[in-house]
């Protein structure tokens, strides 16, 4: 459903970077390993469209992501591709329910008023729907950013060192919930990351 | 959820900053507005009470102080002019109709003219209740006066002597409320109605006149005033609004008056025009004053707009992730500006009203219409629209622009 060819981009003349040949299943998790700097978040945001690849092609379930419009770019994005960062990074101006519908106006998808309960359910912080996001702990943050970025039922979820400045048992529970949220919406898992604790839950695997 | 309410959002996060933009821009439109609408009330008074007079006779001084005391009835008056004069120059065939005034008593601070039927006419004053004076010591008082001073037909009082309230009274008999006007919104509501005579007569019996015996009568035909040779020899007027018969009478009339005679004749709409030269020397430093707290707001609402976009970039990047288009982008910044000046403006505008309304109970005589909503302020109002753009467009741009690749690899 994920598959790059002649993957290529340069920040300046001096540095090109180029990508491996990709391909993930549908529905198969994957990660992008490597030491800090040697492009695992270059590479993610090619994947993700928040990039334009100096050459090269991304294809997401058919959708070839340099054909489109900056626009189209980003509406594709809004619909087909959810994120999660290593910091949760919530719209502060706004409490922790409206982070998570802000992403189904922006994702073209309203109205989805039973999935943000369900999911906010699922995910054990129901309780804090209104409340403001500097009043929620930095794990619960980061709880409403998964949820945030399931919402829209996307085809793939990106991770960009979703777990590094967690410790040990969040780092085990924020996977685990990844996994699942992205089962249960049927979406593709890819993640960025140097953190050694996760390799041994993916098998689909790409070193840099 | 939307744009808009995206954007107030990120205007209520931050209260201080937005309450200071809100502030000034608010503060600065209330002076402008309040401007505009003083000036605006100003003028219409003016014309309302101006209308009809072409021309105030009186005695030498200075002319504005002629026509504040003859027709605002709020300085005091040049002085006296014989009455046998001003009927002579009444005659004059410049002149279509002609109302004398007599000024120099009050009561309670509210002032007794002394006039004809015709200065009621003037206005186009109409009885609430009796009727007009006919015989000397009748009165006909202003609806604001009968309102202030609980004044009912048939009441009786002893004017005093001045302007003042704590004028000496005159120990004659006293004045009878023979009738009461309704509301004009002109001069006429705090102003007491009298005949000419009745003044003469209050005056006349302090100074003890021995002879008392009959005279022959004289009548006045412009006046409609009929009386005896004594009066018309000796007694005294403060001034008479003329209307002229032609506009040759503008060219003639004054010139012939200020030049041959003891009296002096000064245009109403000529001192009117000059009293707001004079005034509008500090209209002006007002309206600048306003409009510079104005464009301070709009450097305010700059400044806390760019401030902003630095904690925001991020949030901007994740919005831009979740599906923004830089369009939304641009227009949540460019909202938030907007939302601040139209707010602003639109309390600018209310309080402006309602300081309008408050002087309005304290300043009698004058009656602002309150919520008379003028053309110039929509100006106004669409002029804050323009500079809350102006003031949101930069940071929008630069929103617009933000690196969501380079914010997010940073963060």
């Amino acid at each position: 459903m994920l598959v790059t060819k002649n993957l290529k981009f340069a920040y300046d003349e001096e540095a090109l970077l180029s990508f491996p040949d990709w391909e993930v299943a549908a529905g198969d998790h994957a990660l992008i390993l490597g030491p800090s700097g040697c492009g695992k978040t270059t590479l993610l945001h090619l994947l993700s469209g928040l990039l334009r690849p100096t050459s090269g092609s991304v294809v997401i379930e058919g959708t070839h992501l340099e054909t489109l419009s900056s626009s189209a770019l980003d509406r594709y994005r809004g619909q087909h591709i959810g994120f999660v960062f290593q910091k949760p990074h919530l719209i502060g101006a706004l409490t922790v329910e409206e982070n998570i519908r802000l992403a189904t106006f922006f994702g073209h998808k309203p109205k989805r008023n039973k999935e943000i309960g369900q999911v906010l359910e699922d995910l054990q912080i129901h309780d804090l729907a209104h409340r403001k996001v500097f009043e929620v702990s930095q794990g619960q943050a980061q709880r409403v950013a998964i949820a945030r970025s399931v919402i829209n039922q996307p085809a793939v979820i990106f991770g960009d060192e979703p777990t590094a400045s967690l410790d040990d048992e969040s780092c085990t529970a924020v996977i685990r919930l990844l996994k699942s949220q992205a089962e249960a919406c049927k979406a593709t898992l890819i993640i960025a990351t140097h953190d050694h604790r996760v390799k041994s839950e993916f098998p689909n695997q790409l070193t840099l | 959820m939307n744009i808009p309410y995206l954007s107030l959002r990120s205007i209520l996060a931050k209260p201080l900053s937005s309450f200071l933009s809100w502030l000034l821009l608010a503060f600065g439109v209330t002076v402008v507005v309040l401007i505009l609408l003083v000036s605006r009330e100003l003028e219409n008074e003016i014309s309302k009470n101006t209308k009809g007079v072409d021309l105030v006779i009186g005695a030498k001084g200075s002319p504005l102080q002629l026509i504040l005391a003859n027709i605002f009835h709020v300085d005091f008056p040049t002085g006296n002019i014989n009455l046998m004069e001003a009927a002579e120059v009444s005659h004059s065939r410049y002149i279509s109709e002609v109302i004398p005034l007599s000024l120099g008593d009050s009561y309670a601070g509210y002032r007794i003219v002394g006039t004809t039927d015709a200065y009621a006419a003037l206005y186009g004053a109409e009885l609430s209740a009796g009727g007009w004076f006919e015989h000397p010591m009748q009165v006909v008082v202003g609806a604001l006066v009968a309102e202030k001073l609980k004044l009912q037909l048939g009441d009786t009082f002893e004017s005093q002597h001045g302007l003042s309230e704590d004028g000496e009274a005159h120990e004659s008999e006293p004045f009878v409320v023979a009738g009461v006007m309704s509301p004009s919104n002109t001069v006429l509501d705090k102003l007491i109605l009298t005949g000419v005579a009745s003044i003469w007569q209050v005056h006349d019996h302090e100074e003890e006149h021995e002879s008392h015996e009959k005279d022959s009568l004289i009548t006045i035909d412009h006046w409609g005033l009929t009386v005896t040779r004594e009066q018309y020899e000796e007694e005294q007027i403060t001034s008479l609004l003329v209307k002229y018969r032609s506009p040759m009478g503008a060219v003639m009339l004054p010139r012939a008056i200020n030049g041959e005679s003891s009296m002096q004749a000064a245009s109403p709409a000529f001192e009117a025009a000059r009293l707001f030269n004079i005034i509008g020397v500090g209209i002006q430093v007002l309206n600048i004053l306003g409009v510079m707290i104005i464009a301070i707001s709009a450097i305010s609402v700059f400044i806390a707009l760019l401030n902003s976009l630095k904690d925001r970039k991020y949030d901007i990047a994740i919005m831009r992730s979740m599906g923004a288009t830089r369009r939304q982008i641009l227009l949540h910044i460019l909202f938030e500006g907007l939302m601040i000046t139209f707010v602003g403006a639109i309390s600018g505008l209310l309080i402006a009203h309602g300081v309008l309304y408050a002087m309005a109970s304290s300043l009698e005589g004058i009656n602002p219409r309150t919520f008379y909503f003028i053309n110039e302020e929509w100006i106004v109002l669409f002029g804050c629209l323009i500079i809350g753009l102006l003031a949101a467009v930069i940071p929008a741009v630069l929103a617009y622009k933000t690196d969501i690749s380079e914010t997010l690899a940073k963060g």
